[in-house]
């Protein structure tokens, strides 16, 4: 892949996926090394990426990944509010779950993660992650049902003053 | 009115769904005017990001970051002439690690000498190492280095276009000062792929028992030799 080709790539895919890492790890510098990191991968896999049906979802998964890993070593982050981010209307309690859910989003195993930013960034049906992930919807299904539970708990802490 | 997710708004946003999908969701859209708020929001945000890291910037520290990592992770891509005059470029049942059909070997050069080397060699700060490839068919190979400290280093460019029968894969590896044990990680087919990367990354995050023969996260189709430092 050339510069330019690189380039081009980064023009039409990059600002999405720039705006999905900080979505992800809510830190403006983590998020440009996780872009970074993605659009290496890039680089280096052009062939896998060309061969992709969709390309930006094939970024997405690759900047997923670059984002879980940063996250795995980082537990410190200067959090950016989500409320900087676009977002589709949502009823409130879906905010407030996708909200909590991001921000605690280390602390959940990388399967979870993966579910959580299918279902509250990309907005994916249950039917839908399951193709995307290969797993089952009872496997969906059973990490949504846990990501609501922890949103839900995690929203009962911070209001009776507990820390998380 | 059922809306399109984010995700194909998106996609339609970078001209990403194929045609048939893209007329659908265009059409709702120009009706819907929640998804059309949503489609110019990422117009505009895109826009802004481009002014402020415009594609020619963001190359140039993807270039320079390649440079970076060729130098500091020990990635030395190098003239190979020279090794290979010197090198016994050998298949090695014995001292190599099988891989579907073949299996690959590594060749250690220490103060001008070359010395084929399995599982287990002993390395230090300085040496070269070469990945020699066998593959029964032509198939895409691909490299990488597993620390037990958990950071992994890709040892090539891109997956390399391998014939069949034994292969150098292009470049060397400069042992890192100071020496950190770990695995040569080598993938055949499908498995040379960002994928494996991947799953090594993940599951080496934090660090990885050097007693083990091979890092965690290694999919099939993929090998491991084990690298003591001396």
């Amino acid at each position: 892949m050339t510069q330019d080709e690189l380039a081009d790539a980064y023009r039409r895919y990059g600002p999405l996926v720039a705006q999905r890492c900080r979505a992800i790890v809510r830190d403006d510098a983590l998020a440009e090394d996780a872009l970074q990191n993605a659009f290496m991968r890039l680089w280096r896999y052009e062939a896998s990426f060309a061969a992709a049906q969709s390309k930006l979802g094939w970024l997405y998964r690759v900047a997923d990944r670059c984002c879980f890993d940063l996250l795995a070593r980082r537990r410190t982050r200067r959090e950016t509010s989500l409320a900087e981010l676009p977002e589709r209307q949502r009823s409130d309690a879906a905010v407030e779950d996708r909200e909590l859910v991001m921000r605690f989003l280390s602390r959940f195993d990388e399967r979870t993660q993966q579910v959580a930013v299918l279902h509250y960034l990309d907005g994916l049906p249950q039917e839908e992650i399951a193709r995307a992930t290969g797993w089952s919807r009872q496997t969906v299904w059973k990490k949504l049902t846990l990501l609501r539970d922890r949103a839900a708990e995690l929203r009962a802490q911070l209001e009776r003053g507990v820390p998380v | 009115m059922s809306h399109p997710t984010a995700f194909v708004l998106e996609r339609l946003a970078v001209d990403d769904l194929p045609p048939d999908e893209a007329a659908a969701a265009r059409a709702h859209v120009a009706a819907c005017a929640e998804c059309r708020a949503y489609a110019d929001s990422l117009a505009a945000r895109s826009a802004a990001r481009l002014a402020e890291v415009p594609p020619a910037a963001f190359v140039q520290k993807l270039v320079a970051r390649r440079r970076v990592a060729r130098r500091v992770a020990a990635a030395v891509t190098t003239g190979m002439g020279a090794l290979l005059a010197a090198s016994l470029i050998l298949w090695l049942p014995r001292a190599g690690v099988r891989l579907k059909g073949g299996g690959f070997a590594l060749e250690r050069q220490r103060d001008g000498v070359v010395t084929r080397v399995g599982s287990d060699a002993a390395v230090r700060a300085g040496d070269r190492l070469r990945v020699i490839v066998t593959l029964p068919a032509p198939a895409p190979a691909d490299a990488w280095f597993v620390g037990v400290d958990g950071h992994v280093d890709a040892l090539v460019d891109a997956p390399v276009m391998t014939a069949a029968g034994e292969q150098p894969l292009p470049g060397s590896v400069t042992v890192d000062a100071p020496c950190v044990d770990g695995w040569i990680v080598v993938a055949s087919g499908d498995a040379a792929s960002p994928a494996t990367e991947a799953s090594l990354r993940a599951h080496a995050a934090g660090g990885v028992d050097r007693a083990r023969a091979a890092p965690p996260g290694l999919p099939a189709h993929a090998r491991a030799a084990r690298l003591r430092c001396e």
